[in-house]
């Protein structure tokens, strides 16, 4: 990592736009170049204060006075029986992801699942039915001899 | 825990007019930086504010949620402010001495009064370094500016500007790197080092 790439990514850097590995790398080279950590001083100072010097409120009552403003909106039509649509928007996303995965997952067990272990079952049963049928060919043919040797 | 704004908008929706205030109340601040940055009058940002809320307001109840609302409600804030730039004549002067009839200091000079200033020749200082501050804002080209005050109003992300100003992410960190140069160049004397 050399001082110009940095100085063209340090903005970029500042606004936590860098993978992990980059950002180690650069931090890296931040401890060892006093050039490059100069800049970085000077960039966050830069956000700081711009920030301070953007930032303002609106003047007082803003509300009050854009309401008399407001025209007669249309609202959608209310209906009843929402209650799920309204708790699946108001769950964040990591809730929404975890019930989606949960979805899936009762899916996979209650239907896919079951045909998978079906087919190993089918051979389990398959290799059952092969040895008894041996076994029942062998005990039939025992009495077969002897009824021959009798016969005899 | 604040309510989101999906849940906001839904209430709206359903007829709930309180949740439009307090989607108001949860952005104004924002907005009327973003527009007073953008336009540099006082009275014509707070104008502009309420013209954009009032384009919200008509707007929401087709708002289908696909995008998250703010990045809706800053394009609008953009857009409104583009437009009013092609027609009005900017009065950069005029931001200068913008601050609330409400607020009884410059927040910069109140931040750094907290730290560092003690007698009135700094607070003076202080004042003074604001209105650099705001004049090199004021003199980035068009299309660093937005994107720059953007950035220092809400902390969006590269892909939430990139949605924003409909722009490849690529062209937002080359623009901020481009305006953060402008701005470190005409604030040297300032930073210290
Ligand atoms: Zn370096």
């Amino acid at each position: 990592m050399n001082c110009d790439w940095l100085k063209e990514n340090l903005s970029a850097y500042v606004d936590g736009e860098m993978n992990f590995i980059t950002r180690w790398r650069i931090k890296r080279h931040l401890k060892e170049c006093l050039e490059c950590s100069k800049e970085l001083r000077q960039l966050e100072k830069i956000h700081k204060l711009s920030k301070l010097a953007i930032l303002v409120s609106p003047e007082s009552h803003f509300y009050d006075r854009l309401k008399a403003k407001l025209p007669k909106v249309e609202t959608i039509e209310h209906k009843k029986n929402r209650v799920f649509e309204n708790i699946w928007i108001a769950l964040p996303q990591g809730g929404k992801a975890a019930i989606l995965v949960g979805i899936a997952l009762i899916l996979f067990l209650s239907v896919i699942y079951p045909r998978l272990s079906s087919t190993s079952l089918n051979i389990d049963r398959f290799e059952k039915e092969y040895l008894l049928s041996q076994e029942t060919l062998t005990c039939v043919g025992e009495p077969a001899t002897s009824l021959i040797l009798t016969s005899e | 825990m604040s309510i989101s704004d999906e849940v906001l908008i839904l209430k709206f929706k359903r007829g709930d007019k309180s949740s439009f205030r307090r989607l108001v109340e949860k952005y104004q601040s924002k907005v009327y930086s973003i527009v007073l940055a953008m336009i540099g009058d006082k009275n014509d940002a707070d104008d502009l504010s309420q013209e954009i809320f009032i384009k919200v307001y008509k707007g929401l109840t087709q708002f289908n949620g696909r995008a998250k609302f703010f990045t809706w409600l800053y394009r609008i804030t953009i857009n409104t402010c583009i437009n009013a730039q092609n027609t009005r004549k900017r009065k950069p002067e005029t931001i200068l001495m913008s601050y609330p009839v409400g607020e009884k200091e410059n927040p910069l000079s109140t931040q750094l009064s907290q730290d560092t200033v003690r007698s009135p020749m700094e607070i003076l200082e202080n004042k003074e370094l604001g209105m650099k501050i705001k004049l090199a804002i004021d003199s980035l080209s068009d299309g660093l500016r937005e994107v720059f005050i953007l950035r220092e109003v809400e902390d969006l992300s590269y892909k939430e500007l990139s949605k924003i100003l409909q722009c490849p992410e690529g062209t937002i960190k080359s623009r901020l790197f481009r305006a953060r140069e402008e701005m470190k160049k005409k604030l040297t004397p300032y930073l210290g080092e």
